[in-house]
């Protein structure tokens, strides 16, 4: 480098990755004290962005940019064009965009199925869930023994919800709390399914091989051949891990199609532009910790804005709780996926607790729970415990508390009696009946040679 | 009161070109950084939270940037070229602590400045942020000295950051200005 390299040259050598160590130290040092090489930095990034737009424009590549996502299939899709005129161009595109999804959504509830042969009856059943009908009309709660049919959607609407459906060859389907299912019309002797959203566990009947089931997901479609499965599915992401069996998946981005064996996974996102990728199921951590600074998967809660020490806040957001026809409570829950923000199964462990940061607004007991699932296996229940607010910090004040698991109570001990020896795969926080305010800043998982010798509250 | 997907694509897109410039410092490479927006913007419009305010849609926006940026230098094995996570959320900061302009306004400011700015300053900027060659091939490409081409893009910067904040205040000015 050359010694008489003004700052902005040596950030200009920076970005060109030409410096040592040294001089990388000394890049992060400017950057920490500096705020006019900060504003510099910003500078060049915003020319540099602004620059490749006009370029885009001057050399008439917008129209090929437009067409790369239809002309490979490893390029992902965009659902805003690459460069607008102004602001409002940008709206109106993608406004346009947001209609025709809305139309489309419209259009395919429109060709659900006219018939309704009940192919599915519900086995098991807890926590607060819905169905509509195959006409889109609001059913009762669902109760043990339900049959189900083409067009119908169920909905686990609680943190503690679950339900087990059987199918008509001894198969079982369980979902968890805050999915969404939609029976789809059987196809070739296959039963099929909609996942939109949450988690489903998939169990073959026992005995000689089975015939295939098929579920769909925003992103994938997954032929199960007598397949033991689990499938974690958002509006762009989806996780599938085969423990027995085979399955058949199809990207929905590309129609490209991949064999999943026994013990392999595959991810797949609307966001991602490889082709789809097939990788052994690695093995489980026992120690995670879920930085909301590092944008996990929430399934319930919204972003507030940030404060002075605080960047990430969760808040509650309500969820009405139907206990039955007639009564409801009002949660107000904080839900957070684990197989997202963890790269290997989450391991939890007798001795393990679980560290929960956050504030109240106001004095209140709060629930902690979470849900698990057995090792590469099936859906294994909910774990909860109740801590008042005598051993939360004052309200307005942040907490941190430390959860042994086994202060946690099974909420279903017919699965599983203990966590000890399953899979993490999401964390809940929620008061009942009041608002109290409730954020979540951090959750972490320690084991037990990295858990705090004394509970700290 | 959650903010609607209008109000959503509203502030994303006026905020657009800092959103893509934070994406920028992490992967250096503007088709990438545009690349990066176009997910955040998906991911604003489908995933299923939701954002009290536009500072905590705009707190996410540059938080899942950065995310989406690591992600795309881990794919291309480029990680060490990353800046501290400190250094980052500092940017961040300041760039959602200052008041944004409309998109199209800034776009507009830089084009007028490099319209008045010579031929071989704009063709200089188009090899680096637009064709993707470092310094040292753009120094070849245009027979000047490494160390020359440095100071010329550092002065072109500056001198470019001037112009363009001294047109988006003169824009200002003349708004509030009564005809």
């Amino acid at each position: 480098m050359n010694q008489n390299d003004s700052p902005h040259e040596l950030l200009l050598r920076h970005l060109d990755g030409r410096l040592t160590q040294d001089e990388r130290w000394r890049v992060a040092e400017l950057l920490r004290t500096d705020p006019e090489a900060r504003a510099f930095l910003r500078a060049v990034a915003e020319q540099a962005v602004m620059v490749a737009d006009m370029e885009r424009i001057a050399l008439g590549r917008q129209e090929e940019f437009h067409l790369r996502p239809l002309r490979s299939a490893h390029q992902g899709r965009k659902i805003l064009p690459v460069r607008f005129r102004s602001w409002r161009g940008g709206v109106a595109a993608a406004a346009v965009v947001a209609l025709l999804a809305v139309v489309a959504s419209v259009v395919a509830f429109q060709l659900l199925p006219s018939t309704k042969p009940g192919i599915v009856r519900v086995s098991k059943v807890t926590g607060s869930s819905q169905y509509f009908g195959f006409k889109g009309r609001a059913e009762k709660a669902l109760t043990t023994g339900t049959a189900l049919g083409a067009g119908d959607t169920l909905e686990t609407r609680s943190c503690d919800a679950w339900v087990e459906l059987k199918l008509r060859d001894g198969s079982t389907i369980t979902i968890a709390g805050h999915s969404t299912l939609r029976i789809l019309d059987a196809e070739a002797g296959r039963e099929q399914f909609k996942l939109l959203e949450g988690s489903l566990w998939g169990s073959p009947a026992p005995g000689p091989a089975v015939a295939a089931v098929l579920i769909q997901t925003p992103t994938v479609a997954a032929e199960m051949r007598g397949a033991q499965f689990d499938i974690q599915t958002s509006s762009t992401e989806t996780m599938v891990r085969i423990n027995e069996g085979s399955a058949l998946i199809r990207q929905n981005l590309d129609g490209s199609t991949v064999e999943v064996p026994k013990g392999r996974q595959l991810a797949a996102s609307l966001s991602r532009k490889e082709s789809l990728s097939v990788t052994p199921q690695p093995g489980p951590i026992s120690s995670w910790a879920c930085d909301l600074r590092q944008i996990p998967d929430v399934i319930l809660g919204r972003w507030l804005p940030p404060t002075g020490n605080q960047r990430a806040r969760l808040g509650a957001n309500p969820l009405l709780w139907r206990i039955s026809d007639r009564d409801s409570v009002m949660l107000y829950a904080v839900a957070l996926t684990a197989w997202k923000s963890a790269e290997r199964p989450v391991l939890l462990q007798s001795d393990s607790k679980l560290r929960f940061r956050g504030r109240t607004e106001r004095a209140q007991t709060v629930r902690f729970g979470f849900s698990t699932q057995k090792m590469r296996g099936v859906f294994a229940g909910k774990f909860e415990v109740d801590v008042p607010p005598a051993s939360l910090r004052p309200a307005g004040e942040t907490w941190e508390v430390e959860l042994p698991l086994r202060n946690f109570h099974p909420l279903h001990p017919q699965l599983a009696s203990s966590p000890d020896g399953l899979e993490l795969t999401d964390v809940y926080a929620l008061t009942i009946q009041e608002d109290a305010g409730l954020e979540i800043h951090s959750i972490e998982l320690l084991s037990g040679e990295a858990a705090k010798p004394a509970e700290k509250h | 009161m959650n903010l609607s997907e209008q109000d959503i694509l509203k502030t994303l897109m006026e905020w657009r070109t800092r959103v893509s410039a934070a994406a920028w410092v992490v992967v250096q490479d503007a088709h990438a950084a545009e690349d990066i927006f176009q997910n955040v913007a998906l991911k604003a419009m489908t995933r299923a939270v939701s954002f009290e305010t536009e500072s905590a849609l705009m707190s996410w926006a540059f938080i899942t940037a950065r995310r989406e940026g690591i992600d795309w230098l881990r794919r291309h094995q480029r990680e060490a070229t990353c800046l501290e996570a400190e250094i980052l959320e500092l940017l961040e900061h300041e760039w959602q602590s200052r008041p944004a302009h409309p998109a199209g306004a800034k776009i507009e400011a830089l084009q007028d400045c490099l319209e008045a700015a010579p031929e071989t300053s704009r063709r200089l900027l188009k090899l680096r942020y637009f064709d993707g060659y470092s310094c040292e091939e753009v120094a070849e490409q245009m027979g000047i000295g490494l160390n020359a081409i440095y100071k010329r893009v550092s002065r072109l910067h500056e001198s470019l950051k001037n112009c363009i904040e001294g047109k988006l205040t003169n824009a200002e000015n003349t708004e509030g200005q009564v005809p």
